[in-house]
């Protein structure tokens, strides 16, 4: 199955028509379906996890279903899809807020926590290569 | 120990019902999608930190794994990311059966303090293991 995805494949050329294109937007609906639940979904977990989840799954889906509205700034070329999306981190955030009575900042980590979750595996990575590499002797002027 | 652990539960209400329902419609929507996962995983991103560093994110390899999952290859999807087929496949059971589980009033648990101890003990742990696998398998 992975071989589709190689350039020059069938996967591709489909993925260049406009037929594809047609379709990708007939699927959409169903797109933000799916992603609909299982953003809820994770925002609730990490909502839980903060203490922040006060008033259950709906209040979280309510918020978030509200915030997806942000989205239509996407139909404006350029600039729309980054405005949309800064607009929709406010609006999302506003939301769980007060739909949860919570504070803005527990809010925003819930939002942002998933992202920085990511970043600090990062950063655990580089500190993790960077003690390797002075433990080898490897970096110049700083021994081992 | 046991009091601070202990989960609590209640009877689904009818009014659990529209969240049950979105839920069965969003796992049928992602069902109905799965004909063209090979097409749509196309738009999934390249892991930035698989990129700079040649090491797997906890979630590398989901992109795999759905496409693994939907060509009904269970074994496959596991071994490119646990966690991720794990959850998948329990949140389209529990989106299915969420409806009818409603219907019979079937016991939820409250998402009360005990949970959140459960789950910030247990969601990091699980986070941590599917990493490890995922370096040490070298995805």
């Amino acid at each position: 199955m992975m071989q589709q995805f190689m350039p020059g494949s069938a996967a591709e050329s489909a993925f260049e028509t406009r037929a594809f294109w047609l379709g990708f937007a007939a699927c959409s609906p169903l797109i933000v379906g799916v992603g609909l639940v299982l953003n809820t979904l994770l925002l609730h977990l990490f909502l839980m996890m903060l203490g922040g989840a006060k008033r259950g799954m709906a209040a979280t889906l309510r918020a978030l279903s509200y915030s997806y509205t942000a989205m239509l700034a996407g139909v404006v070329p350029g600039c729309g899809s980054l405005i949309g999306a800064l607009w929709y981190l406010y609006l999302i955030v506003t939301g769980l807020a007060k739909a949860h009575g919570i504070s803005y900042g527990k809010a925003a980590v819930a939002v942002i926590l998933p992202v920085v979750l990511c970043g600090v595996c990062f950063v655990i990575l580089m500190f993790g290569a960077f003690g390797a590499l002075m433990s080898s002797g490897a970096l110049p002027g700083i021994a081992p | 120990l046991s009091t601070t652990f202990a989960l609590a539960w209640r009877r689904a209400r009818p009014e659990d019902a529209p969240l049950a329902w979105l839920c069965a419609i969003g796992v049928a929507s992602g069902l109905a999608l799965v004909p063209f996962a090979p097409l749509l995983a196309r738009f999934a991103p390249a892991c930035v930190l698989h990129t700079m560093t040649g090491v797997p994110c906890p979630t590398c390899g989901s992109t795999r794994a759905v496409l693994a999952l939907a060509a009904l290859d269970v074994p496959r999807a596991l071994s490119w990311n646990p966690l991720v087929t794990v959850a998948l496949v329990g949140i389209a059971a529990a989106g299915f059966a969420a409806p009818a589980w409603v219907a019979a009033r079937g016991p939820l648990p409250l998402g009360d303090e005990a949970a959140c101890r459960w789950l910030r003990i247990l969601a990091p742990a699980a986070l941590l293991a599917n990493w490890l696998y995922l370096v040490l398998r070298g995805v």
